[in-house]
């Protein structure tokens, strides 16, 4: 039988991502998914973007991924976050339209050459001594590859609430959970921990009044997230608006009377979950003086009535949903069309991988997404690009691809995930990045792209234009630099670097003429008026990161080091960093061992010069 | 390894000479900031002592004259580009010196660190190796113990509330950025909270100065012209015979100095001598010293004798003394022939009468200088400072300045929140804590957020 170079299992966020970019570094990629129907399919809020999930969609297509182009595609809403809070953590938000998405990249992974779609349910992973040589099926087929993505999301060991009566194996509504596979990873030593997740109920817009609530119109400026969208792609396009309400005191009293029905406050559901998606219950009992809480409706797609109602996620009996939705002013007559629900799954711990996402334990061994014990589309997507790459690398002997947190979120994102003690489902947040002034949304090609352009993920013409575009930007600066404002002793660059200063005004106040499209004219804002912050941020990177550039020796043995608190040597032994950064970013390593470490390190380095 | 370190290589204490050793590659340009010579120190040859003077370039202030030694790496102890400077063994002037080049960009380094970067360079040879991760290891457990102890200690309580209210500050920052849609932030409120902040930290910075005249005790020189009983003054608050008292002026010749304590806060008092033109060389010598005395002052104790008018030198004493907090002491009392009163010096501050040779008004003249002592706190309440102290809370307070003129300026709240942060890992070395915050939690602990 026939030999993949790389099999993913899912095709959830994660999954495609790591396909299609195993795929486009040259290896035979077969792709089996659940249900074909439901590939990238979006089953909380179909929305993409924010902040530092924006940042994330730009740097995953600046390293040649789908997500960007997908949404782009597909939004029937867009607009700008953040735009008053500075250049570093402003970010786009799009709705996308649900099924579209679906469809884009269903006919993207058929009909692209050298990738084999199936629809199976994968039960089992074949492994010979430590490596991993393929995949069994529920209906007992094996498939073999060299390398295997497992890119499985909420689908592990998945169970619904709704209510304290109704629960049930799920791997989201309305379809079946994976009841094997967990054992599987069991079985090969991996430690499974249980994480939980939930989703507001959707409603029928034709029941609900809009014109009791505030409308939020989309971006006028016609945006776009991926580098290689045209524009005309997206200038013109049909746009939704949202709509935002508030809950009201009858809201928090229907809560307070049924808070014994909620699965969660009964003790039913164990699973950890995410403190940054609280269920509406959680929200009333933690903060019991908010009066209100804001209510965002939003549309599902063009071709259906059905609305999100973000803000409500709750796991409280149906008959209590509708019931709390009609208490939201021009929420009075709603009608419920799919109810919220609560899910809990496995999830594996993810400081068993290494940086490039392959399992410590079993190698040719990845894990991406939801899996990993994060949640979110844009998390799944760029762990799904990184496992792509590095599989196919696995499979064609190239060093490993990783990227450090001073260079992109996706870093951020990884290594958190590596190193510190997940606990709960992780979601990327700007704060989470110690450099973010230098990782913009705005300059993630300048980034990345010539990285992706290396290990040939962006084409000539892709990185060509990026290449263009920094021209394009460091020539006018130069002009700036050379241009005088007549009346006030200052170059024109300086001028601009005041806080209430735009690249129009100057433009208006110069009386000179620009070609600049609007998003060359944030670019150029971000450095001019960044400067000195950029500046002083990549110092402090050159002073912190001397320690991510100390690789530890494979076979050290942490036991043997002197020195060293006991603390450190378990967690050392047990996550085996490849960097003394990294190690510096386990708990329970203290200063003191890193210093420990580094006379080590000297005296091995020492050791291997005399032989 | 690549900021410059400073400390004391030499025992702590009073000693013929000190040594102050800088390494790391600002070492020079920092030495060369505040060394004064012929020379410049970025062309001397390595290894060659030069002679020259500690000045802060800031006031001028001759602190010292030195000799220094440039070793440029790796030709060094630590491998580093290193200068040592020998200085007079007093404790106060290397503290006051290592405390300027931590001003100009030297941290403290931390015990052992000039041998472990010796080794990292490759300077010591294996058999060290051990011995140094012994110095780590009983540098972690030292550490850990002055934490333990400073976490009891009345700084950290001091500045843990701080870090509290700055965590507090970063959560909302940071829930403002990351949820834009339902957190709302308000420059004026950010603006208010910061400024609190940094009052609060203004005020430690006081207690640095209290906890010197603490340890230092407070400076107080019995000054006035020649035989107006300074000498007995001093006798008699001391409870002594320590000071010479004859009927002639010009009697003390050089200064006496002895400590009284008034309610637990330490007093010197210094007798001078009597200020007046002379020609007697030896006089005139003290004459000075009892100047300089006078500047050096916390409080100043004038002495003024009833039996005869205010003289030319008395008006002069009046004025070199003006800025200081004093007490008028209007000695004699007891002598028939009483040509001053109170009203004749009240213009000049609070008036005492007393008589060295009856002890009548002494018992008020304590009273007195125990009222001007009520100014500065007592012991508990000073809050205990050292020098690395001082320079973190400065350098946190500079941070939060500067995000404070980014407040007014209306900068965007990205860069804002940069500096806050910064000044929070900044009181965190204070605690000892570690500094990162799980922002996440405080985050979610406090706002409302998420789908
Ligand atoms: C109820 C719910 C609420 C959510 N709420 C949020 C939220 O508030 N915020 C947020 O950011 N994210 C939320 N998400 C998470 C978001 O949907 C996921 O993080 C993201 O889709 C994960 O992507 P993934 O690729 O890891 O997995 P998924 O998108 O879940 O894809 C998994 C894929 O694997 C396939 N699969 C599973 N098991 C097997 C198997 N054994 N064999 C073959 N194929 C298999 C499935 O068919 C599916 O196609 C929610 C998800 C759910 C279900
Ligand atoms: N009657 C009387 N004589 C005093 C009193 N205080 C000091 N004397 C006398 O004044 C003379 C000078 O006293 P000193 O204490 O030596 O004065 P001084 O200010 O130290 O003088 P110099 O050291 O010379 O500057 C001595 O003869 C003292 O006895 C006092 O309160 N009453
Ligand atoms: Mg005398």
């Amino acid at each position: 039988m026939k030999t993949f170079d790389v099999i993913v299992v899912g095709a959830g966020h994660a999954g495609i991502e790591a396909a299609l970019s195993a795929n486009r570094l040259g290896c035979s990629v077969l792709l089996l998914t659940g249900n074909l129907d439901t590939i990238g399919w979006m089953p909380c809020n179909p929305a993409v973007g924010g902040p530092g999930k924006g940042h994330l969609v730009r740097e995953i297509d600046a390293l040649g991924g789908e997500i960007g182009r997908a949404t782009d595609a597909t939004y029937i809403h867009i607009r700008v976050l953040n735009s008053g809070k500075g250049i570093a953590v402003r970010a786009y938000r799009a709705q996308v339209e649900k099924k579209f998405y679906h469809i884009y990249m269903k006919e993207k992974l058929e009909n692209t050459s050298n990738l084999t779609l199936r629809q199976a349910q994968v039960t089992e992973v074949l492994v010979e001594g430590n490596r991993v040589i393929g995949v069994k099926t529920k209906t007992n087929q094996e498939f073999y590859g060299k390398a295997v993505v497992i890119t499985t999301g909420t689908f592990l060991g998945g169970r619904i609430f709704i209510g304290t009566e109704v629960s049930y194996p799920a791997g989201r509504a309305g379809e079946p959970p994976s009841e094997e596979l967990t054992q599987s990873l069991r079985n090969l030593g991996f430690r499974i921990g249980r994480f939980k997740t939930g989703t507001p109920p959707r409603v029928d817009g034709r029941t609900v009044d809009f014109s009791k609530m505030t409308e939020q119109p989309p971006s006028e400026v016609p945006l776009r997230f991926s580098y290689r969208t045209e524009l005309a792609e997206v200038v013109g396009r049909k746009q939704l608006s949202c709509w935002l309400t508030f809950t009201t005191e009858k809201t928090r009293e229907i809560v307070l009377k049924n808070l014994h029905r909620a699965p969660m406050y009964a003790g039913q559901i164990t699973g950890t979950g995410t403190r940054y998606c609280p269920s509406f219950e959680t929200k009333v009992v933690h903060f019991p003086h908010r009066e209100r809480h804001q209510v965002f409706i939003e549309p599902e797609g063009i071709h259906t009535n059905e609305m999100y109602v973000q803000g409500m996620y709750t796991s409280l009996p149906e008959e209590v949903q509708i019931e709390l939705l009609r208490s939201v002013p021009g929420l009075e007559e709603v009608e419920i069309m799919r109810p919220g629900y609560a899910i809990e799954y496995d999830m594996v711990y993810p400081d068993q991988l290494k940086e490039t996402l392959e399992t410590k334990k079993v190698a040719g061994l990845f894990l991406a997404g939801q899996i990993n014990g994060t949640s979110g589309y844009e998390e799944a997507a760029a762990q799904g690009l990184i496992a792509g790459i590095n599989a196919a690398f696995y499979v064609q002997n190239r060093p490993p691809f990783y990227l450090q947190r001073n260079e992109a979120y996706i870093g951020v994102l990884i290594d958190d995930l590596v190193t510190k003690g997940i606990v709960e489902p992780y979601r990327i947040l700007t704060s989470r990045a110690e450099y973010r002034l230098v990782l913009m949304q705005d300059n993630a090609d300048e980034r990345l792209m010539e990285k992706g352009y290396k290990i040939g993920l962006i084409d000539e013409k892709t990185y060509k234009e990026m290449l263009e575009r920094k021209e394009i930007i460091e020539e006018e600066i130069e002009r700036l630099k050379r241009t005088n404002i007549p009346d006030l002793k200052v170059s024109a660059y300086n001028y601009l670097k005041r806080p209430e200063v735009s690249y129009l005004d100057l433009v208006q106040k110069l009386g000179i003429e620009t070609t600049l499209s609007s998003e060359l004219i944030s670019r150029l804002e971000a450095k001019v008026k960044y400067e000195g912050y950029i500046k002083r941020e990549e110092e402090r990177i050159k002073r912190f990161s001397q320690l991510d550039d100390k690789v530890l020796p494979e076979d050290i043995d942490y036991s043997s080091i002197k020195g060293l608190s006991l603390e450190a040597r378990d967690r050392l032994n047990q996550v085996r960093p490849r960097t003394l950064g990294q190690a510096s970013r386990l708990q329970g390593v203290s200063p003191a061992d890193i210093d420990v470490l580094l006379v080590y390190l000297e005296l091995y380095k020492r050791e291997i010069s005399k032989t | 390894m690549d900021d410059t370190i400073v400390a004391l290589s030499t025992p702590y204490g009073e000693s013929g000479i000190g040594v102050i050793r800088l390494s790391g590659p600002a070492s020079i340009e920092i030495a060369q900031k505040v060394f004064k010579s012929k020379k410049n120190l970025r062309d001397v040859p390595s290894h060659k002592a030069i002679f020259g003077y500690i000045v802060n370039p800031k006031t001028e202030e001759l602190l010292d004259e030195c000799l220094l030694l440039v070793m440029r790496g790796p030709h060094s102890y630590t491998g580093e580009d290193t200068v040592e400077f020998y200085v007079h063994g007093s404790p106060v002037l290397e503290e006051l010196i290592i405390k300027l080049l931590m001003e100009l960009g030297a941290r403290l380094a931390l015990p052992g660190e000039f041998t472990k970067r010796a080794f990292l360079n490759g300077k010591l040879d294996l058999s060290r190796a051990e011995a140094i991760i012994d110095i780590i290891q009983a540098k972690s457990e030292a550490g850990l113990k002055s934490a333990f102890t400073q976490l009891q200690g009345r700084l950290s309580s001091e500045i843990k509330p701080l870090m509290e209210n700055l965590k507090d500050l970063i959560a909302e920052l940071e829930a403002g950025i990351d949820f834009p849609e339902e957190v709302e932030l308000s420059y004026e409120s950010i603006g208010e909270r910061i400024s609190s902040i940094i009052e609060r930290l203004n005020n430690l910075l006081g207690g640095a100065y209290f906890t010197r005249l603490y340890r230092k005790g407070i400076y107080c020189p019995i000054v006035g012209r020649p035989n107006v009983g300074k000498s007995s003054l001093l006798n008699i608050l001391l409870g002594e015979e320590r000071a010479i008292v004859t009927p002639i002026p010009g009697t003390t010749r050089d200064t006496i100095t002895e400590s009284i304590s008034i309610d637990g806060i330490p007093l010197i008092l210094i007798d001078t001598a009597g200020i007046r033109e002379t020609q007697d060389l030896v006089e005139s010598i003290g004459v000075n010293r009892t100047i300089s005395s006078i500047e050096n002052a916390d409080i100043v104790i004038w002495v003024v004798d009833v039996s005869e008018p205010l003289r030319e030198e008395d008006l002069e004493i009046e004025k070199i003394t003006r800025d200081k907090k004093r007490i008028i002491a209007l000695n004699k009392i007891d002598l028939a022939n009483r040509l001053l009163y109170v009203k004749d010096l009240e213009m000049y501050g609070p008036v005492v009468e007393v008589s060295c040779v009856t002890g009548e008004g002494i018992d008020r003249l304590r009273l007195k200088l125990k009222e001007l002592l009520v100014g500065i706190p007592s012991p508990e309440l000073v809050v205990p400072i050292n020098v690395r102290h001082e320079a973190l809370i400065k350098r946190c307070i500079n941070r939060l300045l500067t995000a404070l003129e980014g407040i007014n300026a209306k900068l965007p709240i990205d860069i804002i929140a940069g500096e806050v942060w910064e000044s929070y890992n900044i009181l965190g070395e204070i605690t000892g804590e570690t500094t990162s915050i799980d922002i996440v939690e405080e985050i979610f602990s406090r706002f409302c957020v998420g789908k």
